[in-house]
């Protein structure tokens, strides 16, 4: 639904007539109604009063009224299928209005308005993303301004083509090529025609004398052309394909390299809302579209548009009567076996879905032989698979016989124009007013036509399909870099590693902060140890200190400066991390270690293996630093992984160090040596670590005690041991949890 | 409020509850109340759907204030509370499951890449536009299919084969 500014007459005379002349200060719609049925409902801040009603003939109907001075907090409830707009009111939350996902944004905004009219602030007006189209209401893609509809299709072409500018010779040279081979290909029908009418079956007197006389040279001379024509076109035509092929190729290349680049550094928003598949298939499917359409479709559409106007002007000047007769069913046919061309597309779509769907299900079940074996549930799972094979059966047989039906059916009605001109061309032919010759290459030049013709009725939409790949790819092309973007300018010749949270609230989803006014600092050197139950905001933290995302209010600073401030590059370049879930690529131990910082010598690599207990391990390998880890190290063992990420954070040398919950599912000996080399690691470093066993945060300078996005404590272990809050009753649900462990082994 | 400590023996095994024990009502203070028996008073309780696909209304789980508030207890046939609970039940359940069934798709347009479609659903018609709506299905069990829109919302259609012929061969294009 578009959203309106502007409050519908009957709601404005209810509000009018419930808080005379006040201002109105905030609007929202909302697309359910009170029954929670697609419908209408308005919330208006109106003085300070917050109204809800439902538009209902002359004054609409009055459902919530609200002083603003009862509620003290405004906040978002996610529903299932849809949100709430709620309020506390005396300790109570109360809902203003439910909506569906399509409002989120929308309510995003009216959420900041009335918490902060709530809490005596300034109303903020932030900017509201346009969601859907304003002309034809279709729903815009999530980084993109661009309506897929009302965009000017020319456009996009436009911005296509200009990716084949720096190949413009060669595409000028196909362009004349294609002429050149076009003209060609209409000479052997005029060729056959002369063969005919002088030689073969001369029809006049003259010709007859003539072709008794020269019949065997001319004879010979028209063959030759024949071939010569022939074996120019052919010539041409591979000349012709080597070049489209170069350039479908290098375009759709270049196209590729630019988005492989833009994903390197599309923000971690963009990969949150997208999944990993939709942007693989962007990479493969649609740049191979786009390679379809420069490589292939361009050159043919440019070719059949001249072999149809080349065609009709030669069987024009043949004899025009009998080119009107023939190629009016040609066009007629074309047009309207164009449902047909379409049936046949939506099977063999239908078929090709299923067949993914197909792959994707043994694929599941191939990777699960040895859950399938331990439960014995091979007969469920020929069950399963049974069914989807069905499917496939089914769209396959429908695909076929379709195809199978179809194209006999459009072939015989081709083949009705040249019954036609057989006919009618026949009568002329015997009356003398056409001769054999004309009659062959009217046939000839008739069966040229089809193939354009039936290209072009389906050209509207292949060409749309092609652009779409195209606007798919330009959408993420044309992504913000969101934190990425404001990089910052300042290098600083030292990070020392100090850091400071002001004030800072951020949301994955921006209207649903995860963290709410959070500030604390971080003393060069220090350990700072993350506390607070999953889901409370501690990887959030992490996060904007990585810099993966930035704050919606508030600052992160490093050394006093401004996160948004420093050169990305420069700061990470002093980051490390030891995440829960180790990130291995697929290469050496060696490479793996040195990822980031490629320049470091063997020697050194070495050196940080041996201060992350790594050494010993790598060593008893049978390649040693030369073993290969497998994809995401799966060859190597819980902890073995987590040691080579602990050799890199050694190597690295970090100034601000990020320990996630390093020690989790390895055992007691393993997790010793992980301790130790943790622990050499974090020596002289501002360290922040989370982990869920407490006790390995006791060497922690500081904790920070999050709940629900809050910072409820700070202080040392001892400091809030004493303290006898949050913490402390996490610390005494630790110790019974551990001894449960203890005894239960 | 709920209070007490928890032994092991509650952590292990589900409660169900007795319809004739739990009493739910609204306060004249306008807060919700739930009552278990004699023992306990849950405030602002949450009702939540255990299956809400395949079986919405059997087994509600009653859970205490918040997204992690905990569970108290079970009813796997809430119909028998008494009428005034039954309707705050069915009141909480109503606003908070926004769950929308296809009845009938009208129209459907495909723009290549995006589809544009008019539904009748039985929460009134929708215009809904899906975004290469092949990657935002989900097949659940024999014959339900979950649709997901550009714009995150969800459509259910539980039965495909109880479709009107015209609508399965509306949806047979994109599927």
């Amino acid at each position: 639904m578009s959203i309106k500014r502007e409050l519908p007459e009957s709601v404005q005379r209810l509000v009018a007539s419930t808080v005379p002349e006040a201002e109105v200060r905030v609007i929202a719609q909302s697309d359910l109604g009170p029954d929670g049925n697609y419908g209408e409902q308005w919330l208006a801040l109106a003085g300070d009063r917050v109204l809800v009603s439902e538009p209902d003939g002359q004054t609409g109907k009055l459902i919530l009224d609200l002083p603003l001075s009862d509620i003290s907090e405004v906040d978002i409830e996610a529903l299932i299928g849809g949100s709430a707009l709620r309020a506390q009111v005396k300790g109570r939350w109360v809902r203003l209005v439910s909506f569906t996902n399509a409002l989120s944004n929308h309510f995003g905004r009216v959420r900041a308005q009335l918490d902060a009219a709530a809490k005596g602030k300034p109303i903020p007006d932030p900017e509201e993303k346009l969601l859907r189209c304003a002309t034809c209401n279709l729903v815009l893609g999530e980084d993109t301004q661009v309506c897929p509809q009302c965009s000017r299709r020319g456009a996009t072409l436009r911005r296509l083509m200009s990716y084949a500018r720096p190949y413009r010779r060669k595409l000028i040279l196909t362009g004349v090529l294609m002429l050149i081979g076009t003209a060609l290909g209409l000479l052997p029908p005029y060729l056959t025609k002369l063969l005919l009418d002088r030689v073969l079956a001369p029809n006049t007197v003259e010709a007859k004398a003539y072709a008794a006389q020269h019949g065997i040279s001319l004879l010979g001379w028209l063959v030759l052309a024949l071939a010569v024509s022939s074996v120019l076109n052919t010539v041409l035509q591979i000349w012709r394909n080597r070049i489209t092929a170069w350039l479908g190729g290098k375009v759709s290349f270049d196209i590729r390299a630019a988005l492989y680049e833009k994903l390197q550094w599309l923000s971690m928003r963009y990969y949150d809302r997208h999944p990993t598949g939709a942007i693989i298939s962007r990479l493969t499917q649609d740049s191979g579209g786009v390679q379809d359409i420069l490589a292939f479709g361009l050159p043919f559409l440019v070719t059949n548009v001249i072999t149809i106007i080349g065609v009709s002007a030669m069987v024009f000047t043949i004899n025009w009567r009998l080119a009107l007769l023939a190629l009016v069913p040609a066009v007629l046919v074309s047009t309207g076996t164009r449902p047909l061309w379409e049936k046949m597309h939506a099977a063999f779509h239908a078929f090709w879905y299923r067949w993914g769907r197909y792959h994707s299900l043994v694929n599941d079940a191939l990777n699960r032989v040895k859950m399938i074996k331990a439960f014995s549930q091979q007969p469920s799972e020929l069950t399963r698979y049974g069914v989807r094979n069905t499917d496939l059966l089914n769209a396959s047989v429908y695909a076929e016989q379709t195809w199978g039906t179809v194209f006999p059916v459009l072939w015989l009605l081709i083949g009705s124009g040249s019954l036609l001109v057989w006919y009618f061309g026949g009568i002329m032919s015997v009356r003398g007013t056409l001769t054999i010759g004309d009659l062959m290459a009217f046939l000839g030049y008739l069966g040229m036509l089809y193939g354009p013709l039936n290209f072009l009725t389906q050209v509207v939409q292949w060409v749309s399909r092609a652009l779409t790949a195209a606007d798919r790819i330009f959408e993420v092309l044309d992504a913000e870099f969101d934190s990425e973007q404001a990089k910052g300018e300042i290098v600083p010749d030292h990070i020392r590693g100090a850091v400071e949270f002001r004030n800072v609230t951020f949301g994955y989803e921006k209207h649903h902060p995860v963290l709410k006014d959070v500030s604390f600092t971080c003393e060069p050197g220090h350990m700072l140890g993350l506390v607070g139950k999953s889901g409370a905001g501690k990887s959030t933290v992490i996060n904007l200190l990585c810099r993966f995302y930035d704050a919606d209010e508030g600052d992160v600073f490093i050394d006093g400066i401004n996160l948004r401030d420093l050169s990305l590059s420069a700061y990470r370049g002093r980051l490390g991390v030891v995440l829960q879930e180790p990130f291995l690529f697929s290469a050496t131990i060696a490479e793996n270690i040195a990822y980031g910082k490629p320049e470091a010598s063997f020697e050194d690599i070495m050196a940080a293996a041996k201060l992350a207990n790594a050494h010993e391990f790598i060593v008893n390998k049978q390649d040693g630093y030369d073993e290969q880890v497998g994809e995401q190290g799966h060859r190597l063992s819980a902890g073995e992984k987590q040691r080579l990420c602990i050799a890199r954070a050694v190597l690295h040398d970090p100034a601000v160090l990020i320990l996630d919950e390093a020690t989790a599912n390895v055992d007691l000996e393993t997790e010793e040596q992980i301790q130790q080399a943790i622990a050499r690691l974090v020596e002289g470093r501002t360290t922040f670590a989370i982990a869920h066993r407490l006790s390995t945060l006791r060497n922690a300078d500081n904790l920070l005690v999050v709940e629900d996005g809050k910072v409820v404590e700070f202080g040392s272990h001892s400091e809030l041991e004493e303290k006898k809050g949050t913490y402390y009753s996490l610390l005494d649900l630790h110790r019974k949890t551990s001894m449960v462990e203890a005894v239960g082994g | 409020m709920a209070s007490g400590s928890v032994t092991p023996k509650e952590l292990e095994t589900l409660r169900y509850l007795d319809p004739e024990q739990v009493k739910v009502y609204r306060a004249e203070s306008g807060w919700l109340y739930a009552t278990i028996g004699d023992e306990l008073t849950v405030l602002a309780p949450r009702f939540m759907r255990a299956r809400p696909l395949a079986d919405p209304n059997l087994y509600i789980s009653i859970r205490g204030a918040g997204t992690n508030g905990k569970e108290f207890g079970l009813l796997r046939e809430w119909r028998r509370l008494d009428p005034e609970s039954r309707r705050l039940v069915q009141q909480e359940l109503d606003e908070r499951y926004l769950h929308v069934r296809i009845e009938r798709i009208l129209s459907l347009k495909d723009y290549g890449g995006l589809q544009s479609c008019s539904l009748e659903t039985d929460r009134g018609p929708r215009e809904v536009t899906f975004r290469d709506v092949r990657d935002n299905v989900v097949y659940s069990g024999a014959a339900r299919v979950l649709l997901s829109d550009a714009e995150g919302n969800r459509y259910d259609i539980p039965d495909i084969t109880a479709l009107d012929r015209r609508s399965r061969a509306l949806l047979s294009r994109i599927l």
